[in-house]
């Protein structure tokens, strides 16, 4: 079976064959220790044993904390993958990433309204949590299409607070990187 | 004094909970709504409401406590750090009830909390203090003639103030009038006085205390510096005892100056006075009148139970020491466990803990206030516990931490353990070379780490495992949902859209 999983920019080709598993071609002779469902579980590559606290965000894809750090890691088989590879051809235009709260908290002040052109880096929210306020800002240069909170609003963590749409004379191409 | 109320929450409550049980005094907890199952509320011999989640509706409210207080027969009450500790109001109300308060004096709490008040007693009593007024600015005119004669840099600091708001650096004589005036207007509105003094700017000082602990007659012993220059956004991240960077003649004459500085305003129980340490020369920063967060590492060097010795010197023990017979044996480390996320940017997490596996092992210390199951709210600070570690030496203790940090596990919230590791790697941090303004000068170590190749490789290799068995353990359902309302196996169910575990 083949996968390919794409980590930030990076897309690495892991086969499994037989239990054995080649990462790019070249064999890594690694198990996975515990059960499924365990909080925590192992890996063990040659000999040498590491920590992984794996969660499953979704359809493949995975947050791994392998000891102590972070990675965030989609899953796709061929199929997937040629799937994806022909939306990315075909240039399906994302446009600009819409405004999360990055944890939870109160809604402070929105400083924008619908129409409101933004730059990048530009503040647009405030959101307090654990009686630190925190400054959420605009990612890129965009127009505000949509707001979804208001002032005084409590937010769960990845709540869609602000939505953008490309400048019209922004290069569409530009958020594909 | 056979019972004691803990004003508190958390892992203060926990550790003061701990040393009435080894003293046989009842330990009476109090709980906001939403820490009515909390570690503390369990621990405790009794444990009573005190109202809704918000501090302000709970933790403090005096008139709240001291109806528990009364309906429990608590004889005294111990306020922890934070919330009302450092309140002379809050004090000064225990005492009127006929209760003991685990503290200072309200009038020495008072004194204390005045920042020029506190400056002007400490230099008559001959403690240093950081060059500067030690009474408010008329003006901003008066900030710029004093300014004029010190020499900048200058700092501008709120007399009541605290926790960095209403503080401002003036560089040069332009910036003197603007940061006087942002100074005074945050100072006003964070803390109802817009009273101003101004220090001269140290530009790489350490921050180094001293523990004190002093009895109601009238004896004062100190305990060694603890250094906690490792700071972010004045909030203490690292501690140790002893300092890499003080002399046998240094340590002993910032001790007397601590000493001095305690007998000036008569104080009773554990103390600490904040020292900055720059090129060699000391200065008195303030006087938190209260136990410390970061108690343990002195604890861990002293062998002395300082919340012990709190309750103790309450209860009108004197204290059993001399000067010369307080000996430093080893070094000792802490590092406080938040629930902000140290790959980004310190934002804070919340979320129930699922699964905690504690540090262990010899020389290694956890004081915490959470367990499995604990929900981490935006109510309260961060802090869910600290690790602690001794070792005959630094470099052992160092090694101790990591090796304890390394198998310290905590899932649910994102917890600062990892920054806490990149710190113990770092090599100014490994050569004793710190100052307060060691992360600013140290970013790195507040973001994530680029990911190796092997990491990533590791990486692929473990989320295919994962998702692998996954597939495979889930087989293809016979029947579709819907279709004939067939019961769906536990497997089905753990797996089910939305549940928690992968």
């Amino acid at each position: 079976m083949d996968y390919f999983v794409h980590i930030g920019d990076e897309r690495l080709h892991v086969s499994v064959k037989d239990g054995a598993l080649e990462v790019d071609g070249t064999p890594m002779p690694v198990e996975v220790l515990g059960r499924v469902g365990d909080t925590v579980r192992g890996l063990r590559l040659s000999g040498r044993g590491h920590r992984v606290i794996p969660a499953r965000n979704g359809k493949g894809r995975w947050q791994l904390r392998i000891d102590g750090r972070r990675i965030e890691a989609e899953v796709l088989d061929r199929g997937q993958e040629a799937i994806r590879a022909a939306k990315m051809a075909a240039g399906v235009a994302t446009g600009p990433a819409p405004l999360e709260a990055p944890m939870p908290g109160l809604v402070l002040r929105i400083d924008v309204e619908v129409g409101d052109e933004v730059t990048e880096g530009q503040g647009v929210a405030i959101v307090e949590a654990m009686k630190m306020e925190n400054e959420l800002t605009a990612a890129a240069a965009a127009r505000v299409s949509a707001i979804h909170v208001a002032e005084g609003e409590a937010v769960e963590k990845g709540q869609t607070l602000v939505e953008f749409e490309p400048l019209d004379d922004s290069d569409p191409e530009e958020d594909e990187g | 004094m056979k019972s004691v109320l803990i004003a508190n929450r958390g892992e203060i409550a926990v550790r003061i909970i701990r040393a009435c049980r080894e003293l046989g005094i009842r330990s009476i907890a109090v709980y906001s709504d939403a820490d009515a199952e909390a570690l503390h509320t369990r621990l405790a011999d009794e444990a009573y409401r005190l109202g809704p989640a918000p501090s302000s509706e709970s933790y403090l409210r005096t008139d709240r406590i001291l109806d528990v207080a009364r309906e429990s027969g608590a004889e005294g009450i111990h306020p922890g750090y934070g919330f009302m500790a450092e309140r002379a109001e809050f004090a000064k109300a225990v005492v009127d009830a006929g209760l003991v308060f685990i503290g200072p004096s309200p009038a020495t709490i008072d004194m204390m909390g005045d920042k020029t008040r506190a400056r002007t007693r400490m230099e008559a009593a001959g403690v240093p203090i950081v060059p500067g007024t030690t009474t408010p600015l008329a003006d901003a005119a008066e900030a710029e003639a004093v300014a004029e004669s010190m020499g900048y840099p200058v700092l501008l600091k709120a007399a009541a103030g605290g926790g960095g708001k209403g503080m401002r650096v003036a560089e040069d004589a332009s910036r003197i009038r603007p940061s006087f005036e942002a100074a005074a207007r945050e100072a006003k509105s964070a803390f109802g006085d817009g009273s101003i003094y101004i220090e001269k700017y140290l530009s790489r000082p350490r921050h180094i205390e001293i523990q004190v602990l002093g009895d109601l007659h009238g004896g004062v012993v100190h305990l060694g510096e603890r250094e906690c220059s490792i700071q972010r956004r004045h909030q203490k991240l690292v501690e140790e005892a002893p300092s890499v960077v003080l002399d046998p003649e240094t340590r002993a004459a910032m001790g007397e100056a601590a000493v001095r500085a305690a007998q000036a305003v008569e104080y009773a129980g554990a103390g600490t006075i904040e020292f900055l340490w720059q090129d060699g020369d000391f200065f008195f920063l303030e006087m938190n009148t209260r136990i410390q967060v970061e108690h343990p590492v002195t604890e861990l060097v002293t062998g002395i139970d300082l919340v012990e010795w709190q309750l103790r010197v309450a209860r009108g023990e004197a204290l059993p020491w001399t000067q010369e017979g307080i000996r430093i044996e080893g070094h000792a480390i802490e590092c406080r466990i938040t629930s902000e996320d140290p790959d980004d940017g310190f934002l804070p997490s919340t979320g129930t803990i699922r699964y905690l596996e504690l540090p262990q092992g010899p020389g290694v210390r956890w004081d915490g206030g959470v367990a499995a199951g604990t929900e981490v709210g935006l109510h309260y600070d961060p802090l869910l516990g600290k690790v602690i570690a001794w070792g005959a030496d630094r470099a052992t203790a160092i090694e101790r931490m990591d090796r304890a940090l390394r198998e310290f596990v905590l899932v649910g919230v994102e917890h600062c353990g990892p920054f806490h590791r990149r710190v113990l790697a770092e090599e100014d941090f490994r050569a004793g070379n710190l100052s307060i303004r060691y992360l600013e000068e140290h970013p790195e170590l507040t973001r994530a780490p680029e990911n190796g190749d092997a990491l990533q490789r590791l990486a692929a290799a473990a989320a295919v495992l994962l998702e692998d068995e996954r597939r495979r353990t889930l087989a293809p359902p016979r029947i579709r949902p819907g279709a004939g309302g067939a019961p769906r196996s536990a497997w089905q169910e753990a797996f089910a859209p939305g549940a928690s575990e992968y």
